[in-house]
């Protein structure tokens, strides 16, 4: 599942996945996420989430479906492109990456 | 490109490559548990889809239909079943090889109107076998059975733990958007089974692709042959679905011993021979004169239905229309491809006038597909064989039953026959599962008897081809005298 950590200070929210980011898991991530974001934007209403960067933390996962990276190309969308990076894959994980061709559109490491 | 059509083939692809990403990362046992529910699905609604299929099209016979629902689903899966499609596939360790599966990604599977479920069922089964994502595209006339047959798949799919978009379908047709489609660079695979033209368009797309040739199949009754069993067979497999696997017999070439015989056991089973007015009715309806390909309206109707369009007063109970022909070639129209229950008749005095005219017939449209004989002489079977250019040969079978496989012989199941470069193909396979994975080959250091034997004499050549005489030969001034540097 996720687990979001946000530092007001540097204005990172940082989301550590672990297990099987299957569908379902998904789309249980992404409402969490959702949640956080619309926290953050309505704590600083009139930044919102200008400066605002988001990390995926992908140690804790083998496994990402289809959903989940559609997840992280509506994250990436919100935040702005350069603010959205997923860190910390495995090697398997960063080939679904580039399979997706999303290694092009996302910081993925 | 219109900008609608670019952007429904981006969105499509884009599903269809995360798709990919997420199969890649399935085991084989997850991989077979999805094939094994899709094929449970498909075979639940093989009669369902077969009459949808028949309403819709307006071809075929239901029932035959449901049977090749059948054989696309249950058979195809018992061929596929225990075949290894992920990971390690073979491990040679003398040779130091491991060959590995990849899948290939994204694959279009354009699906023509004589064979619409059944086409659907099978590719979107050998494509998930091979963890690739498939998107349907139909023929024009069939967009309702097939996006059925494909909904079905794709929900038992996705129970049984597939991706999202693992399986999608064309609800609209549209040439621009299939042509939009073939050439897109996520897609990794065009499985094309349709006419010359559609197989024509995915080899120029740019995609790698693989694609079937059209048939002309010649069904040679050696004078051995046992003739009502021969006759029984044709019957069987021309009458089939009304005519409408490309694997059918189009023309029976008999010796003039066994005619009489094969005409009495025609007749006897439902064949109407037709008279040379009745043959020259059914030229003008049977054929388009300006491109010299079938009428599509003829195509899986039944031989009392093309009789009736032709004004031919055939007796009730015709299964099948003979029409005797002379020779063969454009001034004989019916010596080309008819999907529908119509068979150009052939007699010739002998063995070696038999084998003319079925070559004729094989290099009058039907370079690569499948060619049939019925003998007991096996001396006369091989020849056919050996000078047939065809992906198969059937012998003493059913053509089409034969050419698809899993039935009468150890074919591979496929409604996607390989024509091989006669037809303009890659391959003279019968498609499955295995065609659609890349192998990977994991080399580990070996020394190889080839490349040690270089050092000595060579036995097929002489002395002097060794390794130390070729390298010598370096140092040596073109003028051939040796250089001391």
């Amino acid at each position: 599942m996720v687990e979001c950590r946000f530092d007001a200070g540097s204005l990172v929210l940082n989301c550590v996945f672990s297990g099987r980011l299957d569908a379902p898991a998904a789309a249980a991530a992404g409402e969490i996420i959702a949640g956080e974001l619309e926290k953050i934007a309505s704590a600083t209403p009139v930044a919102g989430l200008d400066g605002l960067s988001v990390i995926f933390d992908l140690a804790g996962t083998d496994y990402v479906s289809s959903a989940f990276l559609r997840l992280c190309l509506t994250v990436a969308r919100r935040a702005g492109k350069e603010k959205f990076s997923a860190a910390n894959s495995s090697p398997a994980v960063k080939k679904v990456f580039s399979m997706a061709g999303l290694d092009r559109a996302l910081q993925v490491d | 490109m219109d900008p609608d059509i670019k952007a429904k083939a981006d969105d499509l692809l884009e599903r269809a490559a995360l798709a990919a990403a997420e199969f890649a990362q399935l085991g084989q046992e997850e991989t077979d548990r999805i094939v094994r529910e899709v094929c449970l699905a498909g075979l639940a609604d093989r009669v369902s889809l077969a009459k949808l299929a028949c309403e819709e099209t307006g071809k075929g016979i239901w029932r035959d239909k449901a049977l090749k629902n059948l054989v696309a689903t249950l058979l195809v899966y018992r061929d596929i079943r225990d075949e290894k499609t992920v990971g390690v596939i073979s491990e040679d360790e003398a040779a130091g090889v491991i060959e590995i599966a990849q899948p290939l990604g994204p694959i279009l599977a354009v699906i023509p109107v004589t064979n619409p479920t059944s086409t659907v069922m099978f590719k979107i089964l050998i494509a998930l076998k091979a963890r690739n994502p498939i998107i349907i595209s139909p023929h024009g006339s069939a967009l309702r059975c097939c996006g059925q047959a494909a909904e079905i798949c794709y929900r038992a799919a996705l129970r049984a733990g597939a991706p999202e978009d693992c399986v999608q379908w064309l609800t609209e047709t549209s040439r621009d958007l299939t042509h939009a489609l073939m050439g897109h660079e996520k897609l990794s695979l065009v499985l094309a089974t349709g006419g010359p033209g559609l197989v024509r368009a995915a080899y120029s797309s740019g995609t790698p692709a693989i694609g079937v040739g059209s048939g002309n199949v010649p069904v040679y009754l050696e004078k051995t042959a046992d003739v009502p069993f021969a006759v029984t067979s044709i019957m069987i497999s021309k009458t089939f679905d009304n005519g409408t696997i490309c694997a059918s017999e189009q023309a029976v070439v008999v010796e003039s011993e066994i005619e009489p015989e094969t005409r009495r056991e025609f007749q006897r089973q439902g064949g109407y021979f037709l008279s040379p007015p009745e043959v020259a009715a059914l030229e003008k309806i049977a054929i388009n004169h300006k491109t010299g390909l079938m009428n599509p309206a003829l195509v899986g109707q039944s031989a009392e239905t093309v009789a009736r369009m032709a004004d031919i007063p055939s007796p009730a109970g015709t299964r099948l229309l003979l029409a005797p022909q002379e020779k063969v070639g454009p001034e004989f129209p019916l010596s080309g491809e008819i999907l529908a229950p119509v068979l150009a008749y052939y007699v010739r005095e002998d063995f070696a006038a038999a084998l003319k005219t079925c070559i004729e017939l094989n290099y009058r449209g039907g370079i690569g597909h499948t060619a049939s004989i019925f003998s007991r002489d096996e001396s006369r079977i091989r020849e056919f064989a050996e000078l047939m250019n065809a992906g198969r040969v059937v012998v003493n079978t059913p053509s089409s039953q034969g050419a698809v496989g899993g039935m009468f012989n150890t074919l591979k199941v496929s409604f996607t026959l390989g024509c091989g470069a006669g037809g303009k193909n890659i391959t003279t396979e019968n498609i499955s599962a295995r065609s659609l994975i890349n192998v990977k080959r994991v080399c580990r250091r070996r020394d190889n008897r080839k490349w040690l034997a270089l050092a000595t004499a060579d036995e097929v050549f002489n002395e002097s081809v060794t390794g130390e005489i070729l390298l010598q030969q370096y140092d040596r001034e073109p003028n051939g005298e040796a250089n001391h540097g």
